[in-house]
């Protein structure tokens, strides 16, 4: 019900968010474009002017289906360290695999998943990592995700040491949709990094949500307030960094990219305290009829790991569905902003609705 | 000129499209039009040629009212003679096709 619920929100989100005159393929190559590397930032520009020169309908989505292609496999800034990586990641992964399935053999497929996907990622990030140096802010945002995925994974592998049994996955879903997940989220926080996607207000907004996001979950990691689906705290620091972002710049874009960006920042943080918390407290209760009657056909060998294995899941399950649902709440308040600003210019009592098409490059 | 891999058959017939009129400047999609190649495949080569400075890019000053100033391409005098090089090292079945179109105009 509530992913059913998430799903809608997202849709309506995504409507708002998207309403433009522009026609499809001229998002699809704005879209698009804004993922080059930073250092192609002229290239950009004149990717989406040319595409004002294409006519007919089929000639402009061909066009708009290269520029795609181009932000998918842009040539590499960086070959050399894009081969470097590569190499580097797969024997890395391979080695971890190997050792994991020696002596964490309960973490085994993650760890596979993850150092395959990681590889992936650095490779693609290393090849496109500008030739200039980046601000502050990209690269705040780019140690935040990746502190936060490795965080993640120290968190997860450290129950598997203490607990092997809280992270048996006889399916390999949890496994593999955590390996997912942190990939998801490394994208998201390093394109911050190398990508035009983001304004210098949206990273800020981005990055003071999420650190306040942080702060709370450790001042909170003791309480239950913490835990639940979607997390109070990420939620909070989502919306106020959308709101805050949507009264300062004015930018419906820009709010729902902060929003987001504050929660993918903070959420493997908030993951890795939340399981840091829990294993801490040294579970031995079972409090409720459900978990008492589950744990004696469940066949962990202590009440510990059947509290933290079912801990994990939830928090693997939360992971996952975060960014899109906090995607919708960011999409809603910044349109809820957006509309507010745009009663109080008609009604002359506040400033105009400003109309931004460019990005501020950091 | 320190890379010596080979350039790829699309780049050698982007490389003597622009070098048939070295000094008109050319956009993006009609060498797309011209060389029959997709997006996807001419901007990469225009970048990589723009990276290894064998190719300098300017934004259209004889704008059109209604749409953005687009980007515009020549070769570098190092593009020019790479061309050239180019010209004499290839056989002809890697050339580019080199029928007649319209005169395509600076703006």
């Amino acid at each position: 019900m509530i992913l059913i619920l998430v799903a809608v929100l997202v849709a309506v989100a995504f409507a708002l968010h998207t309403r433009s005159r522009r026609d499809l393929p001229e998002r699809l190559v704005a879209f698009s474009t804004a993922w080059l590397p930073a250092d192609r930032r002229g290239w950009r520009q004149a990717l989406v002017a040319e595409l004002s020169a294409v006519r007919g309908h089929r000639e402009r989505w061909l066009f708009a289906a290269g520029v795609l292609r181009l932000a998918l496999f842009p040539p590499a800034s960086r070959p050399a360290s894009a081969r470097t990586c590569a190499t580097v990641g797969a024997l890395t992964s391979a080695v971890a695999t190997a050792a994991a399935a020696r002596l964490l053999p309960t973490l085994a497929v993650f760890v596979a998943a993850f150092g395959l996907l990681m590889t992936a990622c650095a490779t693609a990030f290393a090849g496109r990592w500008p030739r200039v140096a980046p601000s502050g802010t990209r690269l705040a945002a780019g140690a935040a995700a990746i502190v936060g995925v490795l965080a993640v994974a120290a968190a997860v592998v450290g129950v598997g040491i203490a607990h092997p049994a809280a992270t048996r996955d006889g399916t390999h879903v949890f496994s593999l949709v955590l390996a997912a997940s942190l990939s998801m989220y490394l994208i998201v926080g390093l394109s911050v990094t190398v990508t035009g996607h983001t304004t210098r207000a949206t990273r800020w907004g981005g990055v003071i949500g999420a650190s306040a996001a942080v702060v709370a979950s450790i001042l909170l990691a003791h309480t239950s307030t913490i835990t639940g689906l979607i997390s109070p705290v990420i939620a909070g620091a989502t919306l106020a960094a959308a709101i805050v972002v949507g009264v300062v710049t004015g930018d419906r874009s820009s709010a729902t990219r902060a929003g987001v960006l504050a929660a993918v920042l903070s959420a493997p943080l908030h993951f890795a305290i939340t399981v840091v918390a829990l294993e801490s407290s040294h579970p031995t209760t079972l409090t409720n009829p459900y978990d008492i009657n589950a744990y004696r056909g469940s066949g962990y060998p202590d009440v510990a790991s059947y509290l933290l294995g079912d801990a994990l899941g939830g928090e693997i399950v939360s992971f996952a569905v975060t960014p899109l649902a906090m995607y919708a709440l960011a999409a809603v308040a910044a349109t809820g902003i957006d509309r507010l600003r745009a009663g109080a210019a008609r009604r002359g009592t506040g400033p105009g609705l400003a109309t931004r098409t460019g990005r501020t490059a950091g | 000129m320190a890379r010596t891999r080979r350039p790829s058959p699309q780049t050698v017939a982007v490389l003597q499209a622009l070098a048939e009129q070295p000094t008109q400047w050319r956009h993006g999609y009609d060498l797309c039009t011209q060389l029959d190649m997709r997006a996807g495949s001419m901007y990469p080569i225009l970048m990589r040629l723009a990276d290894r400075g064998l190719l300098e890019a300017d934004w259209e000053t004889d704008r059109v009212a209604g749409r953005p100033a687009r980007h515009l391409y020549r070769l570098t005098g190092a593009g020019l003679a790479y061309a050239a090089a180019l010209d004499g090292e290839l056989a002809p079945a890697v050339r580019p096709d080199r029928r007649p179109r319209p005169e395509l105009g600076r703006a």
